[in-house]
C-alpha cells in the first residue's frame, strides 16, 4: 500500500494532537480533582451529580434552619425556665406566709417581692430573640405577646420548618401555655393582693393556682425539650444524608486519585511516544526530500 | 541507407519518450507534498511498422485516479465539515452556559436552600436578602444562558457569511477551470486543481460534484440548487432577514434567478452552522424560555398569594413574563423584591410575620412535577436541559471523530492509488534512465553503422 509522506505527517500530527488532549484532560483531572467538569464529559454522571449537588444545597439550607430553630428553642427554654423559677420562689414565699402569723411588714415585703417576680415573669414572657422576634408570640413574632395585664395576645399558630424532605416540624412554643387553665400573671397578682390584705383564703387559693401555673410552665418546657430532641434527631439524619450525598457526588464527579495519576502517567507516555514517532517521520521526510 | 536513417528516427523517438517519462517522474517528486496532487504516469506503446516495429511512443501523462473513490472522499469531506462545525458550535454554547460550579442548576438549588434557611427566621433581614440574592442569581443564569444561545447564533451568522463567500469563490474557480481544461487533452494539473476545489467546496456546502461526458464539472447543492454548471457558476448572497429574527438568510443567485437555500443545505460546514443555528440553538432557546416562563409564573403565582413582612399581598417574585418567547432573556427579580427584601412573601395572608407558610409553598415548587406533562419539576428540567446539551456535545464530538476517521481512511485509500511515493518514483526513474541509456547506445550503434557504410561507399 502506498502511504504518502503527507499522509504520514498528517497522521503523526493527529496522533500528537490526540495524545496532547488526553494528557491535558488527565492533568486537569489530577490538578482539579474533578473528573466531570461539564455536562459533555459524562452527561449521565453530570446529571446525577447536579441532582446530588442540588440536594446538598437544600440540605445545607436545612442545616442552617435546624440550627437557628434550636437556638430559638434554647432561648425559649431559658424563658420558661426563668418563669418556672419565679413561680417556684413565689410558691415558697406563699407557703411561708400562708399561716397568718406574720406581721404586716413581712407580708408587705413578700407582696413587693411577688410583684417584682410578677414583673420579671411578664418581662421574660415578652422577651425577644437575638434576631428581634418575640419568642412566645407564635407567628405574630413582631408583636408583644402579653399585654400589661398579662393576657396572651400573641398567636397560637406556630412556625413550621422543613426538617426532612416532605416533613415539617413546629419549631416554636407559644406563650398561651402561660394563659391556659390559669393565667400566670393573674395568679401572681392574686397572691400579691392576698399577702397585702392578709387574706389567708386568697393566699391558699393563689397557691393552688400557682401549682397549676408551675405545671403549665413545666409542660411548656417539656414541649420545648421534645422539639429540641426532634430537631437534634433531624439534624443527625440530615448529617448522615449530607455525608452520603457528598460521597455520592464525589463518586460521580470527582476523580479517583490513583486512577487519575495512572491515567496521567499513561497519557504522558503516549504523548512521548507520539512525539517520537512524529520526530522520526520528520527526519525520514527530510532525508528523502533532501 | 534509408533504412538506417529510419532507425535513427526510431532511436530518437525512444529517447524523446523516455525523456517525457523522466519529466513526469520529476514533476511527481516535486509535487509529492502538494495538497490534492494526483500522481501522473507516462505509458509507452509500440508504433506498428516495418521491418520490426515503428518505434516507441509515450502516452499521456495521465492521472492515476479513481473517480468513485474521489467522489466518496468529497462526500466524506461534506459530512466531516458538518460534524466539525456542529461540534465546535455546540461545545462553545456549552461553555457559555456556565461552569461546573456556577450554572443554572446550582443557582436554582441555592435559591431553594436560601428559602429553607429563611423558614427558621422569616423576619431576619440578612436571610431575606439572601433569598433576593438567590432569586437574582437564578434570573442572571437564565439571562446568561439566553445570551449564550443568542451569541452562538450571531457567531453562526458570521460563519455563514464568511463560508458562503469562500464557497462562491470556489464555485467561480471550478467554472473557470471548466473553461480552461481542454476537453480532448486535459491538463492533469488543472484537473487536480479542479478536484481540490471541488473537495474544498464539498467540505463547505456538502452537495455533489460530478464530471459529465463533456468533461465539465457540475456542482449541485442539497435540495437541487445548481452551483456550477459548465463554465457558469452561481454565487451565494447573504442578507439579514427580519423573518428569521434578524439572522442571515442564504440565497443562491444565478443571474436574475434568486433561490432561498437557507433551509436546504444540510451538509458541509454551512449545513453544520445552519443546523446549529436554526435547529439546535433554536430548540435550546425555546426550552430555556419555556423553563424561565414556568419558573417565573409559578413562583409569582405562589408569591402573590402570600404576605410580605408588612402583611401586604400581591407581590411578584420575578418580573411577570409577557410571553414564553424571550422569557429567559427578560428574566429579572420583581420591582417589589428590588425595592426591599421585606417584600418576600414568607407568610400566609392574615397570619403574622413569623409565619412561614408562604416559604413552604415556594419550597413545594422544588418537587412539584409541573413540566413535560407532569413528569418533571423545575429543578429536573434545568438538569435535563443542561445534560441534554452535554449529551449533544458529546455525540457531536464523537460524530466529528468518526467522520474524521472515515475521511482519513478514504484519504489513505486515495493516497494508496494516487499519492506519490518518492521511493517508487526513484525506481521508475532508474528504469527510465536505463531505457535512455539503451536508446543512446542504439543511436550510437546506428550512427556507427552509418559511419562505416559511408566510409565503404
Amino acid at each position: 500500500m502506498r502511504v504518502t509522506e503527507w499522509r504520514l505527517m498528517e497522521n503523526a500530527q493527529r496522533g500528537v494532537g490526540n495524545a496532547r488532549n488526553r494528557a491535558a484532560q488527565a492533568g486537569e483531572a489530577m490538578s482539579s480533582g474533578v473528573r466531570v467538569s461539564r455536562p459533555s464529559d459524562d452527561p449521565v454522571s453530570w446529571a446525577e451529580g447536579a441532582r446530588t449537588r442540588a440536594r446538598l444545597a437544600v440540605a445545607r439550607g436545612q442545616k442552617s434552619a435546624i440550627r437557628t430553630s434550636m437556638e430559638n428553642l434554647a432561648e425559649t427554654e431559658l424563658v420558661f425556665s426563668s418563669i418556672g423559677s419565679a413561680l417556684s420562689r413565689s410558691f415558697v414565699l406563699a407557703t411561708q406566709l400562708a399561716n397568718g402569723t406574720n406581721d404586716a411588714d413581712s407580708r408587705n415585703l413578700a407582696a413587693a417581692e411577688i410583684e417584682d417576680l410578677r414583673d420579671g415573669i411578664l418581662g421574660a414572657a415578652n422577651s425577644r430573640s437575638a434576631r428581634g422576634e418575640y419568642l412566645l408570640a407564635g407567628v405574630s413574632s413582631l408583636t408583644q405577646p402579653f399585654d400589661a395585664a398579662g393576657n396572651f395576645v400573641g398567636s397560637t399558630l406556630g412556625r413550621a420548618v422543613q426538617i426532612r424532605e416532605g416533613q415539617d416540624l413546629n419549631v416554636t412554643v407559644e406563650g398561651d401555655h402561660l394563659d391556659a387553665a390559669v393565667n400566670v400573671i393573674s395568679v401572681m397578682d392574686a397572691l400579691a393582693d392576698g399577702l397585702r390584705t392578709n387574706d389567708q383564703d386568697a393566699i391558699r387559693s393563689a397557691m393552688d393556682s400557682l401549682h397549676v401555673a408551675i405545671g403549665q410552665t413545666a409542660g411548656a418546657q417539656s414541649e420545648v425539650g421534645r422539639r429540641v430532641s426532634a430537631l437534634q434527631l433531624a439534624d443527625q439524619d440530615r448529617e448522615s444524608v449530607e455525608i452520603s450525598l457528598m460521597e455520592t457526588y464525589a463518586s460521580l464527579i470527582e476523580a479517583e486519585p490513583i486512577a487519575a495519576a495512572s491515567e496521567l502517567a499513561e497519557s504522558q507516555i503516549a504523548l512521548e511516544g507520539a512525539r517520537a514517532v512524529a520526530e522520526r517521520l520528520v527526519q525520514i521526510a527530510a532525508g528523502s526530500l533532501g | 541507407m534509408a533504412g538506417l536513417f529510419s532507425y535513427l528516427d526510431l532511436g530518437a523517438g525512444a529517447l524523446l519518450a523516455t525523456n517525457r517519462g523522466v519529466g513526469v517522474v520529476g514533476h511527481n517528486v516535486a509535487n509529492a507534498a502538494t495538497e490534492g496532487f494526483t500522481r501522473q504516469r507516462v505509458d509507452f506503446s509500440a508504433i506498428p511498422g516495418t521491418p520490426i516495429a515503428g518505434g516507441v511512443q509515450s502516452l499521456g501523462p495521465t492521472r492515476i485516479t479513481d473517480q468513485l473513490l474521489t467522489q466518496k472522499e468529497w462526500n466524506g469531506a461534506g459530512e466531516y465539515g458538518r460534524a466539525s462545525d456542529l461540534a465546535r458550535a455546540l461545545s462553545s454554547l456549552e461553555l457559555g452556559m456556565g461552569t461546573d460550579t456556577h450554572d443554572l442548576v446550582q443557582a436554582i438549588a441555592s435559591l431553594f436552600g436560601g428559602i429553607m434557611e429563611l423558614e427558621a427566621a422569616p423576619v431576619d433581614t440578612e436571610l431575606r436578602n439572601n433569598v433576593v440574592d438567590g432569586a437574582e442569581g437564578v434570573a442572571n443564569m437564565f439571562q446568561t444562558g439566553a445570551l449564550a444561545i443568542q451569541q452562538s447564533q450571531y457567531d453562526a451568522d458570521a460563519n455563514i457569511e464568511a463560508l458562503s463567500a469562500t464557497a462562491s469563490g470556489l464555485a467561480s474557480k471550478i467554472a473557470s477551470l471548466n473553461r480552461e481544461i481542454d476537453r480532448t487533452n486535459p491538463s492533469p494539473d488543472l484537473l487536480d486543481q479542479r478536484d481540490l476545489a471541488a473537495r474544498q467546496l464539498t467540505e463547505i456546502v456538502g452537495g455533489r460534484a460530478r464530471v459529465d461526458e463533456d468533461g465539465h464539472m457540475r456542482f449541485v447543492l442539497d435540495g437541487g440548487g445548481v452551483l456550477v454548471d459548465g463554465e457558469r457558476s452561481a454565487e451565494f448572497q447573504t442578507s439579514r432577514d427580519p423573518d428569521l429574527g434578524g439572522h442571515v438568510r442564504l440565497e443562491l443567485v444565478d443571474g436574475v434567478h434568486v433561490d432561498d437555500v437557507t433551509g436546504n443545505i444540510s451538509s458541509g460546514r454551512l449545513g453544520g452552522q445552519l443546523t446549529f443555528r436554526d435547529s439546535v440553538a433554536r430548540d435550546s432557546a425555546e426550552r430555556l424560555d419555556n423553563l424561565a416562563y414556568e419558573f417565573a409564573t409559578r413562583f409569582n403565582e405562589v408569591h402573590r398569594n402570600n404576605a410580605a413582612l408588612d402583611g401586604s399581598t400581591g407581590h411578584d417574585f420575578f418580573t411577570e413574563p409577557g410571553s414564553i418567547e424571550g422569557a429567559a432573556l427578560g428574566m429579572s427579580i420583581s420591582a417589589s423584591l428590588e425595592a426591599s427584601s421585606d417584600n418576600v412573601a414568607a407568610a400566609a395572608p392574615a397570619t403574622g410575620p413569623g409565619d412561614t407558610s408562604g416559604l413552604s409553598d415556594l419550597l413545594n415548587l422544588r418537587d412539584q412535577k409541573v413540566l413535560a406533562g407532569g413528569s418533571r419539576s423545575l429543578l429536573d428540567e434545568s438538569i435535563d436541559f443542561l445534560s441534554d446539551l452535554g449529551a449533544r456535545v458529546n455525540r457531536a464530538s464523537s460524530d466529528e471523530a468518526l467522520e474524521q476517521d472515515k475521511l482519513t481512511v478514504l484519504g489513505s485509500l486515495r493516497d494508496s492509488l494516487s499519492g506519490v511515493s518518492v521511493e517508487e518514483e526513484m525506481t521508475r526513474l532508474s528504469a527510465l534512465q536505463h531505457a535512455q541509456e539503451a536508446s543512446v547506445r542504439f543511436i550510437a550503434t546506428v550512427d556507427s553503422l552509418l559511419g562505416q557504410l559511408i566510409e565503404q561507399v
